[in-house]
């Protein structure tokens, strides 16, 4: 075949099950608009020849004809629709993430991805997954807008600066696709680019083995986002604050403690100053750590120190959220003296939020 | 025909060449002005959305740095601008009668009027000046751990918690350390963009009076014929004063004032 | 004594004709009735600054493809054919930029229809013909801040803009550049102002909005849509002028601010911009094939209003540019149906001018052809837009080669064409002269092949994922981008025919005479270059624009024995009566 030995694929790889639920989509749409347009070339071409002037003919003068007309806006009309009402589904299938499915983390910096696996394991301008596993994908941006898009799963996500936005695959054929930077970036923009190795899931445990040995405790093993994100929590001495000691009264933790316990805390509704509620999700506890002021747990002063990029890294952040989200009941460890507060922060917890 | 007229110096015809009639020419002029009014509301439009969107997601912060402006001056502001408004308005009537005297009266308490504006304005930025509230991200103190919290190592935030205090922000139950500087800054952006835009168009108009008190002294308005001229300035002037009257609520009226501030 | 001799035609003209149909080349025109530089440089004629319009957008088209073909042999191979990577971003952009800013927007507003709307409409001369001049000049003006900037140093941003990148990383010309766009926005504003004011207040006696030249409904649109949504553009590129400058934070989100709020502000302008860049062109198409089809416009009311109606919803749609940013999957769902609903009226549009061409009695000159051309680019173009519309085709064609072929089919086989229908249709009336009919025709067919040899791959590389603004892409895409290089250098051929034949009509090119193509248009019904105030005297509107199918006879009576007219020396033609009781 003439195309194949060029090397010139007329379509892209299908590699999960998105792909083909979208391409369905595509080649509906297709279909229909080849008919469209082969309607309207076929009318052009035969009414160019047939009317072509010749001697001694005569137009006809012809206004127009609402009914027609009315057709032809109607028709197209409910087609487009129909695309519509398809569309709507298929996008909405980007976002939702199939229950436990692993996350893996990307960072978009100019001008690579750095991506973090569930179990620690960091690589970059790469990923390796196994075969018909849904693993989520969240990234997030240390400088200008990129876009993660892998063709071959026919997705594709803004990696905006100061937000995480997910999406989630679930590659169905073992092989090796492109990963494109799609938002124009700067000068390396076209150098942003990685592979996907999608691996039989045997050839992803050796792969993995050789790589990094992982903990056997599933819950925080050694290496993960989470354990590396508890080692953080004790570095950055957050554990001062965010304890489980209360000093007095357990039920006024104004005044037992100075910041909230976190334990449990994901997903639940946290109450803010000024009554209304919030969703504990990924990216308002990312926003609590970058801007602990934008929106303070009703009950605490806003006395939390931001941690800008410079101090903790995209990656430490995402870490940091994961042992966060971590946390059941009794997970905290104990504050001891060997973890004083952090400077700036009050003496006594006593003293209630006033940073002077 | 009125085609044909010219004005007793025998200057350029009163209807221009390309107009049928003169009534042509009037709501030809008076279109465009209103045009470019519509212009202008999207131009102001688009600031005023960005405004729209940062107040709605950061109350507590722009209440805070409005605190820091002067309600004062900015009422004094309104006043004068209302009022260049009300004679401006005379003007037309004045040039549609052709009470020369009154038109020529009435364009220069616009212009006056216009000006005491700029001057309050131009001390009150100022004052601005010498309270340092300049959105700068000029850094105060280095140490990050200690102060970043809240913006707060930047040269602008020191000048604005300072005003606040000053200000006796806290007795109204308010806390400035609810407050993020970097969001008060970007109040300060605001602040100093739609009233420097206003300050602008202010500056245009003013100048247009001007020149229209020029063309007044040498008899351009003919009676019934040219007063269009002064109309649609007034219109201009009329929009420029609109904004104005959305500016105030918007920066000054946002923060907790009392008069003992004043 | 009143001679009298009786002018048949196998049309009826918009107006009485006020002259004869013979050339006369010793009658003054607004060509040659001062030839001084001082007498172009100030000249408040519409007619005039259209011609300065037509030089200087020419000169930037020519530019803006320069940066096209170092950006197509660039893509020739896959590590890059000639450019340095930044090089690559900054010809791109200098390719967007120019032919957007500088040739797009205001090439049929600034030529045709600055020369054109006042004639169609029976006026002799724009509302405010010094504002006119002065939009010509702010335009002069924007330019050289874009001509400074992309000499010295270029700009790499992309025509978009999109901060963070264009805020605090790029270091390039992104003031110079962002202050030329605002500058040459209130040039395109202000065309738009006088435009509409004209189409108010300047009609002359007759032209009821209802008789009024589809061009000229599509100018008015198009006019709207520059007077209400170029401010908007102008103080978003301040706003990222004052982030930039003073390190404010506004659209950074490490400062609190938003950058998704810019791409909103920036698309509220620029998605109503690509309708400023098509609507002239679609309303080109109806004067041209009316006139070679011999027919009345199929749904005269159909077509204006889908103009209108393109133009209102066509504000509403702008966050189908943001589905992937994150802006949240309920406002994608508004925008993508609104997307649909700013379908139909394209789809009306292309209906309607193919069923215009039934029952008439065709010819094929250049600007007939060109028309052709650009409904069928234009009907692959409109179509393909569907994918971008909707939420989930989106999702995996967003920013590849799909979407640049989309839009340059829309905008270069959209209004490009309809540019080339209209100045080829138009170029004897704006000259005086007739220019080659066989390299027009080969022009026309030599674009046509070209560009769709340029853009059809495209459509496949996009569909297997090559990203756009990739200087650098995987080898196995080299064959299409080999392919599409091929189909530019065509095309290419193909824009420069016409620089040749038409500057050659301009000197050995013979007297076209008023009416050359027989066309009912009030432009048509004076002299050829038209005189300094475009009629000889007001002309009187009768009928509708396109009455090619109807016959008409016209008296020719002495004018010195016309009472109406004491003093006139010219013959002078009255309707005759009308067998079909048109009065």
């Amino acid at each position: 075949m003439l195309f194949a030995e060029l090397e010139m694929p007329l379509l892209p790889p299908t590699a999960s099950e998105f792909a083909n639920d979208y391409d369905w989509l595509f080649w509906y749409i297709t279909a229909v608009i080849t008919v469209a347009g082969l309607g309207v070339y076929a009318a052009l071409a035969w009414f160019s020849w047939k009317y072509m002037k010749r001697p001694g003919a005569k137009p006809i003068r012809l206004l127009g004809s609402h009914k027609l007309e009315l057709i032809w806006s109607v028709i197209p009309l409910l087609f487009f629709l129909s695309f519509y009402a398809w569309g709507i589904p298929i996008f909405n299938a980007t976002t939702k993430v199939p229950e436990g499915a692993p996350e893996i983390f990307v960072v978009g910096k100019q001008w690579m991805w750095k991506i973090q696996h569930p179990n620690g394991v960091r690589e970059i301008n790469e990923l390796h997954l196994p075969v018909n596993k849904a693993v989520k994908i969240t990234g997030g941006s240390e400088d200008v807008i990129h876009d993660f898009g892998v063709p071959a799963f026919r997705s594709k996500f803004d990696v905006v600066p100061g937000r995480w936005i997910s999406t989630w695959y679930q590659p169905n054929k073992v092989g090796e696709y492109h990963i494109f930077c799609d938002q124009y970036c700067g000068q390396g923009h076209s150098q942003m680019v990685g592979k996907v190795y999608v691996m039989e899931q045997a050839d992803y445990d050796q792969w993995l083995d050789g790589v990094k040995k992982t903990g056997s405790d599933n819950r925080i093993a050694d290496g993960s986002p989470a354990w590396q994100g508890r080692q953080l929590f004790l570095k950055l001495q957050c554990i001062t604050c965010h304890n489980n000691v209360y000093d007095a009264d357990r039920t006024n933790s104004n005044t037992s403690n100075r910041a909230p316990n976190l334990e449990g805390l994901y997903m639940s509704k946290v109450p803010m100053s000024g009554g209304s509620y919030i969703t504990a999700d990924e990216n308002y506890i990312r926003e609590s750590i970058r801007n602990p002021e934008a929106k303070v747990h009703d009950g605490w002063k806003p006395i939390m120190p931001a941690f800008p990029q410079g101090q903790v890294s995209e990656f430490e952040l995402y870490n940091l959220v994961a042992y966060i989200k971590s946390l059941q009941p009794g997970d905290l460890p104990r504050r001891t003296d060997q973890f004083p507060a952090p400077v700036g922060a009050p003496v006594k917890a006593t003293e209630g939020g006033n940073s002077k | 025909m009125a085609a044909t007229n010219s004005t007793h110096d025998g200057a350029a015809p009163i209807v221009a060449h390309h107009f049928n009639n003169i009534l042509q020419q009037q709501s030809s002029v008076r279109f465009g002005m209103w045009l470019f009014l519509a212009t202008e509301v999207l131009f102001f439009g688009g600031v005023f959305c960005a405004y729209t969107v940062y107040r709605r997601w950061f109350p507590l912060d722009f209440e805070a740095a409005s605190t820091a402006l002067n309600p004062m001056i900015a009422g004094i502001n309104s006043f004068l601008l209302l009022t260049s408004s009300f004679t401006a308005t005379l003007a037309i009537r004045a040039a549609y009668t052709g009470n020369q005297g009154r038109l020529k009266a009435m364009l220069a308490a616009t212009i006056v009027l216009g000006v005491a504006f700029l001057g309050f304005k131009s001390f009150e930025y100022y004052q601005d000046f010498e309270e340092g509230l300049v959105p700068s991200a000029q850094v105060a103190n280095p140490d990050p751990l200690h102060h970043h919290a809240r913006g707060m190592d930047s040269q602008f935030a020191h000048n604005l918690q300072h005003v606040l205090e000053h200000k006796k922000y806290y007795k109204d139950g308010a806390h400035l350390e609810d407050v993020n500087l970097d969001r008060c800054r970007l109040f300060f952006v605001f602040y100093y963009g739609m009233t420097g835009l206003h300050v602008i168009h202010m500056i245009v108009g003013i100048g247009l009076f001007i020149w229209q008190y020029i063309l007044a002294s040498r008899g351009f308005f003919v009676p019934k014929e040219r007063f269009v001229y002064v109309e649609v300035l007034a219109l201009y002037w009329h929009f420029v004063e609109l904004v104005w009257i959305f500016l105030l609520p918007l920066l000054y009226m946002t923060g907790h004032h009392s008069f003992s501030d004043l | 004594m009143s001679a009298t001799a009786t002018l048949e035609l196998d049309y009826t003209p918009q107006c009485v004709p006020p002259i004869s149909n013979e050339p006369d080349p010793t009658a003054e025109n607004y060509l040659n009735h001062s030839h001084t530089w001082l007498s172009w440089l100030l000249t408040v004629d519409h007619k005039r600054i259209g011609i300065m319009y037509l030089v200087a957008v020419t000169t930037f088209f020519v530019f803006g493809g320069l940066a096209a073909m170092l950006v197509r042999i660039n893509l020739l191979t896959p590590t890059g054919a000639i450019l340095e990577l930044d090089q690559y971003n900054k010809a791109f952009t200098a390719h967007g930029t120019i032919m957007l800013f500088l040739f797009l927007i205001p090439v049929v507003p600034g030529v045709l229809g600055n020369f054109f709307v006042p004639i169609m409409i029976g006026a002799k001369d724009m509302a405010f013909p010094k504002l006119n001049l002065a939009s010509f000049y702010v335009y002069a003006f924007g330019a050289v801040f874009f001509i400074v900037a992309l000499l010295t140093g270029g700009l790499d941003t992309g025509w978009t803009f999109y901060p963070p990148y264009s805020s605090k990383y790029s270091h390039t010309n992104v003031l110079l550049a962002g202050t030329g766009v605002f500058i040459l926005g209130f040039s395109s504003i202000l065309t738009g102002l006088n435009i509409i004011a004209t189409v108010h207040k300047m009609r002359c006696p007759g032209m009821s909005w209802g008789r009024m030249p589809l061009f000229v409904w599509a100018m008015y649109a198009t006019s709207v849509i520059q007077v209400l949504a170029t401010p908007v553009l102008a103080i978003t590129v301040t706003m990222l002028a004052v982030e930039r400058i003073f390190g404010v934070g506004i659209f950074d989100p490490t400062l609190q601010g938003d950058p998704i709020l810019f791409q909103h502000m920036f698309w509220y302008y620029s998605h109503p911009a690509v309708y400023i860049m098509l609507l002239p062109g679609m309303g080109v198409i109806n004067e041209v094939l009316t006139c070679f089809s011999r027919k009345n416009i199929f749904g005269y009311a159909a077509v204006a209003w889908s103009t209108i109606g393109i133009a209102v919803v066509g504000y509403l749609v702008w966050g189908h540019h943001m589905f992937l940013s994150g802006q949240g999957v309920y406002l994608g769902m508004l925008f993508s149906i609104l997307t649909m609903l700013v379908a139909v009226p394209s789809a009306i549009k292309v209906f309607n001018w193919t069923a215009t061409l039934y029952g008439g009695t065709l010819t094929f000159q250049a600007p007939m052809l060109y028309a052709l051309g650009f409904i069928a680019l234009f009907t692959i173009g409109g179509l393909t837009g569907i994918y971008l519309g909707v939420m989930g085709t989106d999702i995996h064609l967003h920013d590849t080669y799909f979407v640049i072929a989309h839009f340059h089919f829309t905008m270069v086989g959209g209004m490009m064409f309809g540019w080339q229908a209209g100045l080829h249709f138009w170029w004897p009336k704006m000259t005086g002269k007739m220019y080659s009919d066989f390299w027009s025709r080969l022009a026309a067919v030599t674009t046509l092949v070209g560009f769709s040899l340029t853009f059809l791959p495209q459509f496949v590389l996009g569909f297997s994922g090559m990203p756009r603004r990739y200087p650098y892409y995987p080898p196995e895409f080299q064959m299409f981008n080999i392919l599409s290089t091929a189909g530019a250098s065509i095309q290419g051929i193909g824009y420069l025919m016409p620089v040749f034949y038409l500057t050659a009509s301009l000197f050995f090119g013979k007297n076209a005479g008023p009416n050359p193509w027989r066309a009912t248009g009030l432009e048509w019904q004076t002299a050829s270059p038209p005189p300094m105030h475009n009629f000889d005297e007001l002309p009187h509107v009768t009928c509708g624009p396109y009455e090619y199918a109807l016959p008409s006879s016209f008296q020719l009576v002495e004018a010195s024995h016309n009472p109406d007219h004491p003093g006139g020396d010219h013959p002078h033609l009255v309707t005759a009566g009308d067998p079909h009781g048109r009065h």
